[in-house]
């Protein structure tokens, strides 16, 4: 028995929407807070991003499973010690977080857009005003939330990488090493 | 200075309670201070999933077999998006927990703009599973905003039914993070 739904991928509301310009104008935006932020800053936050994508992920079948696989070891207690002892999870639990999954999106996004030379040459193109909405209230990264939303942040790569790299793909050509030499070269490049 | 370090002198009280404010205050300071970096971060466009024609899936299956679950997505935005379908945990009314094993075709597609792509998710129901309606839910990675609740009626009995009354005593299907060895372990049980 099949059952079936159907659903719909749009922008947020009161944006400009996810756009060629929109999206080169936000990762220049995030590169040119790289200069007016510290770097334990940065690092903080995109933990803290981990984290996030982590608790959400911890929630789906195979986060969960995961996620216990891991407390069942010594991983955990030893990540959780590691974790307090650095306070790294102070840190991140401090830090706005980065909505990491969506930057990588965005950025594979970008590698397909058709329009991204002219996009380009427009540069620079100011960046969204910030909303200057006060993020949602924190909550305690905590070390298994942020390793497993980097793995679901290192699937997710993949899988977009293995995607981008379909896109070129051709039928393997074989190379016989036993072909005419005498055969003329085209091309350019010996002329 | 002795009579200022014990803990009953008046002073060190109020040394310590002056101390714990002023990293508290510069604690909150610092709070305060990262909350509004982020209202002046900048600003990241994102996705919204919003549900077309049903928002409820329904399956129906006997312990041992299987059920499928289908979901168009298409994209509306103006740039190629990313979908990767997951399942969360189902539960039943008695308290089951059933952490289903399932197959995704695919697992992640990158959808251009103005086009669909059917995800198919093949639910495979273990033959031990006690019969009762199990909820869940189907969601997007990183689009949990919006979820299609699943509402699986698991109905009748397979010939392993006997083990059902074992499986009672805890999550089904949560033996391991690779089906494989949980498929084994099954097969030593039988």
């Amino acid at each position: 028995m099949t059952t079936n739904a159907s659903a719909i991928l749009i922008d947020t509301e009161d944006t400009a929407g996810r756009t060629t310009a929109t999206l080169v104008a936000s990762l220049a935006a995030r590169l040119a807070t790289l200069y007016l932020i510290s770097g334990a800053d940065a690092i903080a936050s995109l933990t803290s991003g981990f984290a996030a994508l982590g608790r959400e992920v911890s929630k789906t079948t195979d986060g969960a499973q995961l996620r216990q696989a891991l407390s069942r070891s010594r991983v955990a207690r030893n990540g959780d010690a590691t974790w307090r002892a650095l306070h790294i999870g102070e840190g991140a639990s401090t830090a706005v977080p980065s909505p990491v999954l969506d930057q990588l999106r965005n950025d594979v996004a970008l590698l397909l857009a058709d329009d991204l030379e002219q996009v380009l040459g427009m540069m620079p193109i100011p960046s969204e005003a910030p909303s200057g909405a006060i993020p949602p209230p924190q909550q305690s990264a905590a070390f298994l939330d942020f390793v497993v939303g980097y793995w679901a942040f290192s699937k997710e790569a993949i899988a977009s990488i293995e995607e981008l790299a379909k896109l070129g793909s051709s039928s393997p050509e074989v190379v016989n090493p036993n072909s005419n030499p005498d055969a003329p070269l085209k091309g350019s490049l010996l002329r | 200075m002795a009579k200022e370090e014990s803990p009953q002198n008046p002073l060190s009280d109020w040394l310590r309670l002056q101390t714990d404010f002023q990293a508290r205050l510069a604690d909150e300071t610092l709070r305060y201070l990262r909350r509004l970096q982020g209202a002046a971060a900048p600003v990241t466009p994102g996705t919204v999933l919003v549900p077309e024609e049903g928002s409820e899936l329904k399956a129906n299956a006997k312990p041992g077999g299987a059920f499928e679950l289908a979901l168009d997505v298409k994209n509306y935005q103006r740039v190629h998006a990313m979908a990767a379908p997951a399942l969360d945990p189902m539960v039943s009314s008695s308290g089951i927990t059933w952490y289903p094993e399932a197959e995704f075709s695919p697992e992640f597609s990158l959808v251009a703009p103005d086009e669909s792509v059917k995800f198919t998710v093949r639910v495979n129901v273990p033959s031990v599973l006690p019969p009762g309606m199990y909820i869940g839910a189907l969601s997007l990675r990183g689009l949990r905003q919006q979820v299609f609740r699943i509402s699986a009626d698991i109905t009748g009995s397979s010939a392993t039914a006997s083990h059902s009354s074992e499986s009672k005593r805890g999550p089904v299907g949560n033996r391991g993070v690779k089906p494989k060895s949980a498929k084994s372990k099954k097969a030593k049980k039988s």
